[in-house]
């Protein structure tokens, strides 16, 4: 047989050696295959709690910079904060309505100083964390105006945050 | 014999079938996990940039307040040299995380019964959006006529205000 094969063509082999490298090729491109598959699953992951973010922060923005009053509650008091007064603010869920697997909280707000524009001046600033208990006051003195930045992240699943920062001025 | 003739061959009829097939999965596979890979990419630069619109519009806001609140400290906006006529200078500056500080500008001033009505103009790019608001600041402690309702939640000296117009051009 094999004197038969060599002296017919001399291809003995050949389609082993075929299927082998076929084999090889095949597997490594099924490995990029699932590892693109896998990058894409989970880059539409992201993408999707980044719009539900997104949406959220949008949300939570407008609830907080608009005044309260009118014949409907759309908004939230501005806090003016002193040597004793921390300026806590917090969006009800009546006005916001947090998505399942989500947070937003107000993480940070800063004082103006009343005097810098160029750019503006913070003369104190208080950090918040979520669920977590207010910073203590200190010596503060409000101008009427105040640096908010909101966070909005994910509670499960892979983490993906967003921020926005916005002003808020005391009641016109 | 024609029997024997019409059996696979690998080493004329069929070589090379397998690795054309490899290559051509690989083709195929490429092909599309490349149209998934671009709808992903094309998905996060939209995010990004709606993100990005996003803050550049609340920056735009954010610059305006900022500029009401300076001219409401003053003790008398009516005659208050922050906004008056052929002023250029920025009343507010505020800082921006992705594109070029916010800057708010004034124009046609004018004042009446110690009143001071101004036109703000917050631009927050070069194709970014712009704010215009025309404001007006009623001095209160002059003006016993037009004050309009509401309430002062800090200090005194903050004048009242009232927004006639907010307007932002994309």
């Amino acid at each position: 047989m094999t004197n038969h094969r060599t002296a017919r063509n001399g291809d003995a082999g050949d389609t082993l050696i075929e299927i082998l490298v076929a084999l090889m090729i095949m597997g490594v491109v099924f490995l990029a295959v699932l590892a693109g598959m896998a990058t894409v699953i989970t880059g539409a992951a992201s993408n999707r709690s980044g719009a539900t973010e997104e949406a959220l922060l949008r949300s939570y923005a407008e609830v907080l910079i608009s005044p309260p009053g009118g014949s409907s509650e759309t908004g939230v008091a501005y806090q003016a904060c002193s040597n004793s007064v921390v300026p806590t603010y917090t969006v009800p869920s009546s006005l916001v309505s947090v998505p399942s697997g989500f947070t937003a909280y107000v993480s940070k707000v800063q004082v103006w100083n009343g005097s810098s524009y160029d750019p503006p001046g913070w003369s104190t600033t208080y950090t918040f964390t979520s669920g977590g208990s207010p910073p203590s006051a200190t010596t503060c003195t409000d101008y009427g105006l105040q640096n908010i930045t909101i966070t909005a992240s994910t509670t499960s699943g892979k983490s993906v945050t967003e921020t926005l920062t916005v002003l808020k001025e005391s009641a016109l | 014999m024609r029997g024997a003739a019409k059996s696979p061959d690998p080493g004329s009829n069929e070589a090379g079938q397998s690795l054309l097939l490899a290559l051509f999965f690989l083709s195929f596979f490429g092909v599309f996990v490349a149209a998934l890979l671009g709808f992903t990419s094309t998905s996060w630069l939209s995010s990004s940039s709606v993100a990005k619109q996003r803050s550049t519009t609340y920056e735009a806001d954010s610059a305006v307040f900022g500029a009401i609140q300076r001219v409401r400290l003053a003790s008398n906006p009516g005659t208050s040299t922050l906004c008056t006529s052929g002023t250029t200078a920025n009343v507010f500056v505020y800082p921006s995380a992705s594109s070029p500080n916010v800057a708010v500008g004034c124009s046609n001033p004018s004042t009446s019964a110690y009143n001071l009505t101004v036109t703000f103009t917050a631009t927050s790019a070069p194709s970014g959006p712009n704010i215009t608001a025309t404001v007006v600041f009623y001095n209160s402690q002059l003006n016993t006529t037009s004050t309009p309702t509401g309430t002062y939640a800090v200090g005194s000296g903050l004048q009242a205000v009232q927004i006639l117009k907010w307007a932002a051009t994309p």
